[in-house]
């Protein structure tokens, strides 16, 4: 045998076991990874939103509430924050922690009321971060349940519902 | 020309025939799964069912309460379930109607209006 024949057929036995070595690693998480998701049936979310808009509050509903607060003052909103908070406070969820912002066309976003208040920012300025996060929660949408009702100006309001899960 | 002299092509090419492979299998060894629970199904269409059936015409969820009978919830539901129903109102007395002593009860409970005010829809429920 030449030398050169020697030296291909110990370079040849080398590749092939990198080739196996490879196939290994590539092959290795062949073992079925599953990720399991439960499908959520958020109807009753959805159907709490529906009927919160059309529930009259005095001589208004709320949809014409969160219309007219779009360019209203801070009374406005304190009202449409009270009958929000009285009406889910009456329907309660069965106990589980809820949020109901709104964001307006111009992507403010208005905090209406939540289970737990008490746990949200109170006006004095805080920098931890326990703050900064609980900022967001009021000042962002999440990825609750919407519905949008048409703006008066224009564009689309949304009303989005957080609940947590049971 | 030997094999040898083309030895750092040769692992180049392997290594990313390697990659390749390995990206493959990664790729088609993931799997989602969607678990529906039946009980879950089950409560949406009958909590779902009762609230259509009460409702005002073309106005799913506000309830029409002189509607709120047991002929018209056994004309909507037929007779396959006992129910056990209780319209809590915020304005005005509660109203409840009820089919039969149910047995291993579920209740679900929906948000409804009634008299244009927010109420609360109880449906407990179970089979015959």
């Amino acid at each position: 045998m030449m030398s050169n024949e020697i030296t291909d057929l110990i370079v040849a036995y080398a590749l092939l076991f990198l080739v196996i070595i490879i196939a290994a690693v590539g092959f290795g998480p062949l073992d079925k990874k599953s990720f399991e998701n439960d499908i959520k049936f958020s109807d009753d979310e959805r159907l709490f939103l529906l009927n919160y808009l059309k529930t009259d509050v005095g001589d208004k509903k709320i949809a014409d509430m969160i219309a007219f607060n779009e360019n209203g003052d801070a009374n406005s909103l304190k009202d449409l924050q009270g009958a929000s908070r009285n009406i889910l406070r009456f329907y309660g969820f069965n106990g589980r922690d809820y949020v109901l912002r709104v964001q307006y066309p111009n992507g403010d976003v208005k905090f209406l009321t939540a289970s737990r208040e008490g746990d949200l920012p109170s006006p004095e300025p805080r920098v931890d971060n326990r703050f900064r996060e609980l900022e967001k929660y009021k000042t962002e949408l999440g990825n609750g349940e919407k519905i949008r009702i048409p703006s008066m100006n224009s564009g689309l309001i949304i009303v989005e519902l957080e609940v947590e899960d049971e | 020309m030997t094999l040898a002299q083309h030895m750092g092509y040769m692992i180049g090419y392997i290594i990313l025939l390697g990659m390749a492979v390995g990206f493959t299998a990664n790729f088609i060894s993931l799997e989602d799964k969607f678990l529906v629970k039946l009980d879950h199904v089950e409560d949406s269409v009958v909590a779902n069912r009762v609230v259509r059936c009460f409702s005002d015409e073309k106005e799913f969820g506000v309830i029409n309460t002189a509607k709120l009978n047991d002929e018209t919830l056994e004309r909507c539901l037929g007779d396959k379930y006992l129910l056990n129903i209780k319209l809590t109102r915020t304005e005005g007395e509660d109203i409840r109607i009820e089919t039969g002593t149910l047995g291993q009860a579920r209740v679900v409970n929906r948000y409804v209006v009634a008299d244009g005010k927010a109420a609360k829809l109880e449906v407990g429920y179970s089979l015959k």
